[in-house]
């Protein structure tokens, strides 16, 4: 496990780098863990335990990050970043999180994979480098 | 005693193989007859009478055909009927060594009946062209075990490969589920290490709280490894105890987590007195009542498990039967189904594990020739009842005592004297 290398934002989170974070994850304690965390670091979250409600919440929320668990009852996080890739305008970023090998032709629609256990600090060192509200691109 | 001829002989082989071809339907009736007074005595629990009459005429036409036509190979069909009713017998638990002892039943019958056709025959026959006849339908009699030893050697690397594939497939999915918690820890600690943020004393209690409870449901993981293990163990171990004892056993390990869960675990006060093999049944019970205590009802001011035993007859013989009812959460009718079926959870919210425990359940009690089955009425409880075979005490011990070769060498020695005085007597009806 690589810990962040992103330093730490020095001297707390201020509300410029609050981010929108939707957690999509089955695992009640692992979700709600998520977002306590990202709670205690300043960021706004929502959480959801399924692909459709995942969809939906992403276009109604627009959030600036999405944290997805690959292995969803409804189906699979790949499908969810693929529609709301396609949905959402602005797309926002999608990332895995995966228990498993990295899902197959993730293609264009993941912008990234992180495997679990995912480390809080590299969490947040990521999470550093996302702007707030940012634009349509990448 | 005639000269030996070449034409002569091949005369006296293409007699007996039409006698052989003849008498193939009265042979295999003769066959099915002994091998019944063998049901019930040894590995043999039920004839496949059908799969017999099926594949074992060709067999013989085919061995005539051989017996005729020795530079002939042993044909295709003979080879994939052989095949078939090997399979067919490995499936239903037969060892290689009663099949052994079965052709060397059906080759009893056929030296009879060449016999029968050598009296047949009205000039003299020769004894080297008799013995060369003879030695024809031997070697084509050594074939069909070859054959059948081939499949269950086949069976064998198939049954590593599986097990194989089955560890891999688990180490997976274990690794996969315990990913999920551990990662619920390692945010928990950092959050409660954190020197860049604060968490309030009301969160902390939180964190503490989603930490113990992934630390909980790795430890129902880790059961649940344990139990996969005991699985692949009770398929070599065969020893037998007490059903009391072994209830009453099952009671002291689960005891603490019923405690912790408030559910209260009753057994009969009078149970009977029958020897189980206590792994399986150990397992199965642990399995099921260690569902009932995590599928418990928490509305309920009181939370029950009942386990029952009695004998009851079954066609093969005398089976456990054990019955485990509960006051628990139920499972919904729609997926009742499913429950047998590896990673199926019902209740995924409440209690967490990889689904395995029924499955393996199942896979073991149907091992030992047992059964399971499962009611369920949502809001009510859950019964689960499975059977197993019942051994009796007193002969028990014996019977699953390890053979030594010495002793299994001279079993089979009594067993061939006994197969052959069976025949003669059956001869002389």
């Amino acid at each position: 496990m690589v810990k962040g290398q992103t330093p730490m934002p020095a001297g707390g989170i201020t509300a410029t780098r609050a981010l929108r974070i939707l957690i999509v994850e089955d695992d009640a304690e692992l979700a709600q863990m998520l977002e306590t965390y990202l709670a205690a670091h300043g960021h706004a979250h929502r959480s959801v335990r399924t692909g459709s409600d995942a969809i939906a919440a992403a276009s109604s929320w627009s959030p600036d990050v999405m944290l997805v668990d690959i292995g969803l009852p409804d189906m699979t996080g790949l499908d969810v970043a693929r529609a709301c890739k396609e949905q959402c305008c602005p797309a926002p970023l999608i990332w895995a999180l995966t228990g498993r090998q990295a899902p197959e032709s993730a293609g264009d629609a993941l912008d990234r994979v992180l495997y679990k256990p995912v480390d809080g600090g590299r969490l947040e060192g990521l999470l550093a480098e996302v702007s707030p509200g940012r634009g349509r691109g990448r | 005693m005639t000269a030996v001829d070449g034409e002569t002989r091949e005369r006296l082989a293409a007699h007996v193989a039409a006698r052989i071809d003849e008498c193939a339907p009265e042979l295999v009736e003769e066959w099915i007859d002994w091998l019944r007074s063998r049901v019930g005595t040894r590995t043999i629990t039920s004839l496949p009478r059908d799969a017999i009459r099926d594949h074992i005429p060709p067999v013989l036409r085919s061995l005539s055909h051989y017996v005729a036509n020795p530079a002939e190979t042993l044909r295709h069909e003979m080879m994939w009927h052989l095949r078939v009713h090997a399979r067919l017998r490995r499936d239903q638990g037969y060892d290689v060594q009663e099949l052994l002892a079965e052709f060397d039943g059906l080759g009893h019958l056929l030296s009879r009946a060449v016999l029968r056709a050598l009296d047949d025959v009205e000039d003299d026959v020769a004894a080297a062209d008799a013995v060369a006849v003879y030695a024809r339908m031997a070697s084509g009699l050594r074939a069909l075990g070859f054959v059948t030893v081939g499949v269950y050697r086949e069976t064998e690397t198939h049954q590593r490969r599986e097990l194989a594939e089955r560890l891999e497939e688990f180490g997976r999915a274990i690794a996969h589920e315990l990913r999920t918690p551990l990662n619920t820890v390692f945010l928990g600690t950092e959050l409660l290490a954190g020197d860049d943020v604060i968490v309030e004393d009301e969160r902390r209690t939180d964190v503490l709280r989603l930490i113990r409870r992934a630390l909980e449901r790795t430890q129902g993981l880790l059961d649940d490894i344990r139990l996969l293990a005991l699985a692949e163990g009770a398929q070599s171990d065969a020893r037998a105890g007490a059903v009391a004892t072994t209830i009453r056993e099952v009671r002291e390990e689960l005891g603490e987590s019923a405690r912790r869960n408030d559910v209260e675990i009753r057994i009969p006060a009078e149970m009977p007195d029958v020897d189980v093999e206590t792994t399986p049944f150990a397992i199965a019970l642990v399995n099921v009542v260690g569902n009932s205590i995590k599928y418990r009802d928490p509305e309920r001011s009181e939370c029950w498990v009942q386990i029952g035993v009695e004998v009851v007859e079954e066609e093969w013989g005398a089976r456990v039967e054990c019955t485990v009812s509960d006051n628990g959460l139920g499972i919904p009718e729609e997926v009742q189904g499913q429950v047998f079926h590896r990673n199926f959870r019902a209740h995924p919210d409440v209690a967490e594990g990889t689904g395995l425990g029924l499955a393996i359940t199942r896979q073991i009690v149907q091992e030992r020739g047992g059964t399971i089955e499962l009611e369920s009425a949502p809001g009510e409880g859950t019964t689960v009842t499975f059977r197993l075979p019942a051994l009796d005490p007193a002969e028990a011990h014996e019977a699953m005592g390890e053979e030594s070769p010495d002793d299994l060498m001279q079993r089979a020695i009594e067993e061939t004297r006994d197969a052959e005085d069976e025949l003669d007597g059956h001869a002389g009806d």
